[in-house]
């Protein structure tokens, strides 16, 4: 019946654990837990997230990213939050178009210091017993040569198609480099990956750069984690620069415009918070329910929602 | 000409890629957190029925199949083309050999078949699940050997050729899965 929830009250147990566990792993290391707006002025500007609108134009937020940085730029202190963030038309195994976000931030910390207490949290979550999980690190251009044996660097669009036929992944159309690396990421080498140990890929393209610095060498200080087969974070050296995070947003903007998709008014209130000062800093979002869905062995989100709302 | 974005995408629908007609059987959404998004999509050639995967980008759109499933009784063949006829208006549709394929093996006349027409023109048949064909020639069976195991080849009205039981003699009428082409049971008449 359709009443009925489509998470077992064992899945729902695990959550209320969970939450509790991530409250407790941060307010033992002095991390204030803070509340941001769901319903928000601006809509994101990346031109791959798509907000949603409510009827007197707000929008829900795609992630707390913009609100909390405001928050560190004026307390400047480390900060979390637990809650949900919405995305349109992402429906699948493992999306949904509200979902469950833990972000944080740690005021003068690397993302590779940040890396290690990704871990840590995660360590605490899936195990009882002290056992550390173990870790890989991969730079973005050391994990397409280990798997692709392509040089990043150098690779052209001819070599990334033959990748994918090699793999029977058919394209119906041609793709462009930086689409290439998403699917070639997602699809052929993550599945790869040892499902039992957390991986790190590190160090980004500068176009899927988003809201990370930049290294000297044009790279993305940016990673993300896998495990089990799933993307489970994205964590950055957050960008400071006012004027890098405008000009990043009108690129978005523009590319928004190739593709027939309207323009996203910018937040100005969030640029504003850079120009006042955001302390240097690293900061990271989980993804809840793919977590809650490893440790169930689930195969749909559906089973770690209490209500699949289609 | 009717087209569908690729977030309409869910398994049963029908396309047209590279000029054949094809039905969706699975599709599934994939995306990077901050990435391109796409459907990895498993589908059916309606023509060949051979099962093909692709992979679209999300937003990409696909010209829509106008695809329809009608009941429709088998009437004849005249060696070249399979008639069938909608029993509701009397019209009748021709089917080349090719298109009807191995389901003609199990068609003698007066079958109830889905007929699947593309753009009013038939593209495949799904013949009954279970026919009635009688035997035209196998050969005797040993006598004492009737307990279990041992089959024969056996020539059907239709020109099918199915294993039966070595007890089973010509003239008798069998049931038969068309699914999987084996004998079930005689038909007592």
């Amino acid at each position: 019946m359709s009443w009925e929830p489509s998470a077992t009250l064992n899945a729902v147990q695990l959550r209320a654990k969970v939450n509790a566990q991530i409250r407790t792993f941060f307010h033992s290391r002095n991390v204030l837990e803070v509340e941001t707006p769901l319903l928000n002025q601006y809509a994101v500007t990346d031109f791959q997230i798509e907000s949603i609108a409510t009827d007197n134009v707000k929008y829900l937020h795609t992630s707390p990213e913009y609100a909390m940085k405001r928050l560190l730029a004026s307390h400047q202190c480390d900060i979390y939050q637990l809650c949900k963030a919405f995305r349109a038309n992402e429906s699948g195994h493992f999306h949904n178009d509200e979902f469950t976000m833990l972000e944080w931030y740690r005021v003068g910390w690397t993302y590779k210091a940040l890396m290690n207490e990704v871990s840590e949290l995660i360590t605490v979550l899936v195990s009882d017993v002290d056992k550390p999980l173990s870790t890989k690190y991969f730079s973005y251009i050391e994990v397409f040569e280990k798997y692709t044996e392509l040089d990043i660097r150098t690779a052209g669009q001819d070599d990334y198609l033959r990748v994918c036929e090699d793999h029977s992944v058919n394209l119906n159309s041609a793709l462009k480099i930086d689409q290439y690396h998403n699917l070639i990421l997602d699809q052929i080498i993550v599945p790869k990956f040892d499902k039992h140990a957390l991986t790190y890929v590190y160090d980004f393209p500068a176009e899927q750069a988003a809201l990370a610095k930049l290294n000297k060498q044009g790279f993305a200080q940016r990673f993300e984690l896998y495990f089990d087969g799933i993307e489970l974070a994205n964590g950055f050296q957050e960008l400071t620069d006012a004027k890098e995070q405008m000009l990043r947003f009108e690129e978005d903007n523009r590319k928004r415009l190739l593709e027939n998709k309207k323009a996203i008014e910018i937040d100005v209130e969030f640029i504003s918070a850079l120009e006042a000062g955001l302390p240097e800093s690293a900061g990271v979002a989980l993804g809840v329910d793919r977590l809650l869905m490893s440790i169930l062995n689930a195969k749909h989100i559906n089973e770690v929602l209490t209500f699949a709302v289609t | 000409m009717a087209n569908y974005n690729s977030n309409e995408f869910r398994a049963g629908l029908k396309l047209i890629l590279d000029g054949d007609p094809y039905n969706i059987i699975e599709n599934e959404f994939v995306k990077p957190g901050k990435g391109q998004a796409f459907n990895r999509v498993k589908l059916r050639n309606l023509k060949s029925g051979r099962v093909v995967d692709r992979t679209f980008k999300s937003g990409e759109t696909v010209e829509a199949a106008d695809v329809m499933d009608t009941d429709m009784q088998y009437l004849y063949n005249d060696g070249e083309e399979w008639h069938f006829m909608e029993p509701k208006s009397f019209e009748q549709f021709a089917m080349s050999k090719d298109a009807v394929g191995d389901a003609a093996q199990w068609l003698k006349g007066q079958e109830d078949c889905v007929v699947t027409l593309l753009d009013g023109m038939p593209l495949s048949v799904a013949v009954p699940n279970f026919v009635e064909l009688q035997i035209t020639q196998t050969d005797p069976g040993l006598k004492g050997d009737t307990a279990q195991g041992g089959t024969k080849p056996a020539t059907l009205e239709t020109g099918a050729i199915v294993k039966v039981p070595l007890f089973v003699g010509e003239g008798e009428v069998l049931r038969i899965d068309t699914r999987n082409g084996e004998y079930v049971s005689r038909v007592k008449e």
